[in-house]
């Protein structure tokens, strides 16, 4: 008699661990989603995005330009500045009884007219509308170290790009002309003048027109182009001196 | 209140006492007592709805069991058909990616050569200016000897302010620059 509620508190116990057993035994597996493996859109290649031919926009305005004088040529460089006009030195096309451009891939076209800066060693040449692009320039200060890329035509040869950062702005020394213009670190030579200058967000920002044997150049910062762009009388016809 | 043994009537206690009055030493028990064997009866009840109930949860689990077997089945399935995707992605992007880096060679060789032909079409236009130049100036020095020739083979002309014989000189060392420098430029162009 004495085991009896031994057997019922077992029994008791059972069905407390039995009910308790319940709470971990394994469900079902839910079935799975319809989305299980996500679909994923593929990328898609937007033509636009292309080049035509793969040259940068930058190389693509930067124009050769050759000059017949009254005792022989030379040649400079330049860049776009409207679908007629282009931006390069004075020292360039001055004298000039013939200008030819050259884009960078090879086409040719005869300049109309061209005028010349009276203190900036800048000149603006104009021809019949022949350019579907354009370059942006942008007045803007730079600080030391700044990037920057010269895109042109050194020694006439063929098209290359240098890069290079800004040193700071000093007095003219080349020009004479006493008006603050930039140092640059970069290489340029003889035939890179009038050169476009891009800051880093691809915008022309000054033009070079000297250079050293030791990786320094010189420009003048857009601000003169500015000026002269606004001001269309201060520009001087470019008369050669031929006898 | 009286309390006299074997006349009072039983108490709360008293319940056992009978029973024990019954189950007196010497004495079988006159009938089975029914409470244990209720007890026993409801022991074997829940002993078999015990184990009723584990035959029920067994065979639930089994067929969990083989749920989640399937499933597993089918998990590895599609891990193997995934498996063999990303393969074949990766394998396409490792060839799209080829194509790309020969592409790209491509273009550079393509646009590389543009700056070769557009420079090259810019040295032969120079040549041209300059040639030009030199047939301008041959053309001068033709006239000027063809001038010079009229002057001394007719004796009604003259060089005003010159000699036939400055004039001569002059037209000479002329002719002779221009013959040099359009040898130079021969040399400098490589003919």
């Amino acid at each position: 008699m004495s085991r009896l509620p031994l057997r019922i508190a077992t029994v008791g116990a059972c069905v407390v661990l039995t009910l308790a057993a319940c709470g971990v035994i394994p469900s079902p597996p839910p079935p799975l989603d319809a989305n299980f493996i996500p679909e994923v859109a593929a990328p898609t290649f937007d033509p636009a995005m292309a080049t035509s031919d793969g040259f940068t926009a930058e190389q693509r305005l930067a124009v050769r330009i050759r000059v017949q004088t009254c005792t022989g040529w030379a040649t400079g460089s330049g860049w776009i500045l409207s679908d007629r006009e282009v931006v390069t030195n004075r020292h360039v096309v001055e004298d000039g009884t013939s200008i030819q451009v050259t884009t960078y891939d090879g086409r040719d076209f005869a300049v109309k007219s061209s005028q010349v800066a009276p203190v900036a060693d800048l000149a603006l040449l104009t021809l019949d509308s022949v350019f579907t692009d354009a370059a942006e320039y942008e007045i803007t200060g730079m600080q030391p170290l700044d990037p920057i890329t010269i895109v042109g035509y050194p020694s006439g040869e063929k098209l290359e790009v240098q890069e290079g950062h800004y040193l700071g702005a000093e007095v003219d020394g080349v020009g004479d002309t006493q008006q603050l213009v930039w140092s640059l670190r970069a290489h340029v030579e003889p035939g890179s003048s009038g050169s476009p200058v891009y800051n880093s967000e691809g915008k022309v920002v000054a033009v070079v027109y000297a250079g050293d044997e030791f990786q320094r150049s010189v420009a003048w910062p857009v601000v003169w182009l500015d000026r002269l762009l606004q001001d269309p009388a201060q520009w001087e016809p470019n008369a050669n001196s031929c006898g | 209140m009286t309390d006299q043994p074997g006349t009072s009537a039983p108490g709360p206690h008293d319940e056992h006492d009978v029973a024990t009055q019954q189950t007196a030493p010497g004495e079988s028990p006159a009938s089975p007592q029914p409470r244990p064997r209720l007890l026993r009866r409801f022991g074997w009840v829940l002993a078999g709805l015990g184990v009723l109930g584990l035959v029920g949860l067994s065979a639930y689990l089994i067929v969990v069991s083989r749920e989640w077997s399937s499933r597993a089945d089918e998990l590895t399935l599609i891990s193997r058909d995934l498996g063999q995707q990303v393969a074949d992605a990766e394998a396409a992007k490792a060839d799209a990616e080829a194509r790309m880096v020969a592409a790209q060679v491509e273009l550079d060789n393509a646009t590389s050569r543009i700056s070769d032909l557009a420079n090259e079409e810019a040295h032969a236009n120079d040549r041209e200016s300059v040639l030009i130049g030199y047939v301008d100036a041959m053309i001068s020095c033709a006239d000027s000897r063809q001038e010079l020739i009229d002057v001394l083979t007719d004796s009604r002309l003259y060089f005003p302010g010159k000699t036939s014989h400055q004039v001569e000189m002059e037209v000479t060392a002329y002719c002779d620059g221009v013959a040099a420098d359009f040898s130079a430029f021969k040399e400098e162009i490589g003919q």
